[in-house]
């Protein structure tokens, strides 16, 4: 199943798709402790999953809260629209973290 | 306080870089370091992951920004800085009950029956009424852990270790878990009931001329980390309205600040150079050169920052929103993660009258979720104290042992507007040594008017045991972080006077924001 992101090729945004579309995210980590909080894109606020937003207009930034209960944990930050399975980010685990900020852009 | 904060931001900046963990980290590194890699970085297929590793919203590469921004400290305004010391108090957790925030035991004036098992953040306490000394006064302690302290004042750039870092630098360990407190006598108040003339005549005696400064105190916690954490704890953990609350500020913040830089021309720009200087080193091109590279993007993205003024107070928001955040999130996991602690304190005390005296002191704390939010509590403590000087007596330095026993339980859900929590405690302590007095001296040096140094005078037979006894109540308002502890004691005789007391304890504990907001007046 095709993902709705796609990677941006200019410098402004670093995933692009659809405007109007939806997608879904999840995250995973090599512990199994990660979680996901809070997401945040276009002025949609999720605390609990599915996560799910539709794309919007321009650059915004998709904000995720994610935490871990191990340190060093490889966390994967994945869309999984529709079962599709494509990671969008990957970084080790350390609570000095800020959230991830992937900047999407609506075509 | 203006002239004093510039210099106090220098001070501890200076000091953020000495105890700052991983200072080699390179900023772009820490995401797909192998995107970085000479085979790597000039492939036209790799365009995209070098862009994306280099992006200021990876979640390693804004800290590093931040670092170098508060190290080349932005012109925080008087407002700002008020903001973000009100964030700091989200560390203080008022729904836990292992937090010490008065006096101990062996105060004067005090309604804590045992010393708890974690030093509270920044607290302020006023308490009135002694547990175990023939003295009872109003005390005020300050407390102040000093990771939080050397938070604020380098404005986020110290930060205490979090509840799950388990590979904090020694430095930050050791500010996290130490906490001071120092106590001041604010009024003399009454004594104990007294059985007979004489012992009205020595609670008279002692329970005058009080000094101002009473004590001080230093603590250390050490926390054990639960093993085997289910997922399921965090996930109740983190839906908790207390941390999403925080966190929705926190990711507010955050877009805020990336949005402010991404939409820069200047960003875009820096950006691109990068990714063209990347592609177009050599493969003999050492990883000094790339660093280089990474750093002075770094650079240029921290002077987006403080040169434009709506990235700035974005930025400004959003290390102030990260502070409240990391409480928040350490309030959260201490609940799982952290069931229990051993800490290890000194008091000095100062008393009328009475030689000095220095307590040592283990306290071990176990916290148990009884029924979802509301929380079991188990302190217990043992100590002893000595005397500082004999001042003349044959008497043994020893002076006593003690040993204290104390049940905690969060009576309302966290959801109450009111919270209150429920003691009850046991306490005992053994005599090993009469008590001594410094009884004013009525010799003068000769020729002079200038009166001898007191001699200590010893009281007889006031060793052995005491028991005493502990009913306490402490109500608080949700979110307004103070709270009143109201107790009941009974004993079947004090330090120094052999004679029942049944007494009440209670107190007002103050959030920092107060004190605060009093200084800047």
């Amino acid at each position: 199943m095709a993902c709705t992101l796609a990677i941006c090729t200019g410098v402004d945004a670093d995933y692009q798709g659809p405007i109007g579309a939806s997608f879904e995210i999840a995250v995973a980590s090599s512990s199994g402790t990660a979680t996901l909080n809070y997401a945040l894109y276009a002025g949609t606020a999720l605390t609990s999953g599915p996560w799910k937003f539709t794309i919007a207009s321009g650059v915004k930034v998709l904000t995720l809260v994610v935490e871990s209960a191990v340190m060093g944990d490889r966390i994967s930050i994945k869309e999984v629209t529709n079962g599709c399975n494509q990671v969008l980010d990957a970084f080790n685990y350390t609570p000095s973290l800020a959230p991830e900020g992937l900047e999407l852009k609506g075509l | 306080m203006k002239k004093t904060l510039p210099f106090l931001f220098l001070f501890a900046s200076l000091v953020a870089r000495a105890v700052a963990d991983d200072p080699s980290t390179v900023y772009g590194r820490c995401h797909n370091p192998d995107v970085l890699s000479v085979e790597n970085r000039a492939k036209a297929e790799n365009l995209p992951a070098l862009k994306l590793a280099l992006g200021v919203g990876r979640p390693c590469n804004l800290p590093l920004v931040q670092q170098y921004v508060l190290a080349h400290p932005p012109q925080f305004s008087e407002a700002q800085l008020e903001q973000m010391a009100q964030n700091l108090l989200t560390y203080v957790q008022q729904a836990r009950q292992d937090k010490q925030i008065g006096a101990s035991d062996n105060s004067i004036g005090t309604t804590s029956l045992v010393s708890k098992g974690v030093g509270a953040i920044i607290g302020v306490a006023l308490e009135s009424g002694s547990i175990q000394r023939t003295t009872s006064g109003n005390v005020a302690t300050v407390t102040l852990n000093s990771a939080q302290a050397a938070n604020f004042l380098s404005a986020g750039a110290i930060k205490p270790c979090a509840v799950i870092e388990s590979n904090c630098a020694f430095g930050r360990k050791l500010l996290s878990g130490l906490t001071v407190m120092t106590t001041y006598d604010v009024a003399q108040a009454n004594t104990s009931t007294n059985s007979t003339a004489s012992q009205a005549a020595l609670a008279s005696l002692v329970g005058s001329n009080a000094p101002a400064f009473t004590g001080v105190s230093a603590r250390l916690d050490f926390h054990a980390r639960k093993k085997n954490v289910q997922l399921t704890d965090l996930v109740n953990t983190y839906q908790s309205s207390s941390y999403l609350s925080v966190t929705a500020t926190y990711a507010s913040a955050f877009n805020d600040l990336i949005t402010s830089v991404d939409s820069n021309p200047d960003y875009q720009k820096a950006l691109e150079d990068a990714i063209t200087d990347l592609r177009n080193t050599a493969a003999n091109d050492t990883d000094v050169k790339v660093n280089q590279i990474l750093l002075n993007l770094k650079i240029a993205i921290a002077k987006i920052i403080n040169n434009n003024a709506p990235t700035t107070a974005a930025f400004q928001t959003y290390a102030s929103a990260e502070n409240a955040y990391r409480g928040a999130r350490d309030k959260a996991l201490q609940a799982v993660l952290n069931k229990w602690t051993v800490s290890f304190q000194y008091d000095y005390n100062r008393l009328a009258n009475q030689p000095d005296q220095s307590d040592f002191k283990a306290i071990y704390s176990y916290r148990r979720d009884a029924d979802n939010d509301k929380v079991l509590q188990v302190t217990a403590n043992a100590g002893a104290t000595i005397y500082d000087s004999l001042l003349g007596s044959t008497t043994s330095r020893f002076r006593s042992a003690q040993a204290a026993f104390q049940l905690d339980f969060t009576a309302t859900s966290t959801a109450s507007k009111v919270q209150a929590a429920v003691s009850g405690g046991y306490y005992f302590q053994y005599m090993v040594a009469n008590g001594l007095l410094t009884l004013p001296s009525t010799d003068l040096a000769p020729g002079t008017s200038i009166p001898l140094p007191g001699n200590a005078s010893e009281l007889l037979n006031t060793t052995g045991p005491i028991h005493i006894g502990q009913g306490k109540m402490t109500l608080s308002m949700k979110g307004s972080n103070f709270s009143i502890p109201l107790a009941l004691t009974f004993s079947n005789r004090t330090d120094l006077i052999k004679a029942s007391k049944v007494g009440g304890n209670f107190g007002i504990t103050y959030d920092f924001s107060s004190l605060f907001g009093a200084l800047k007046k």
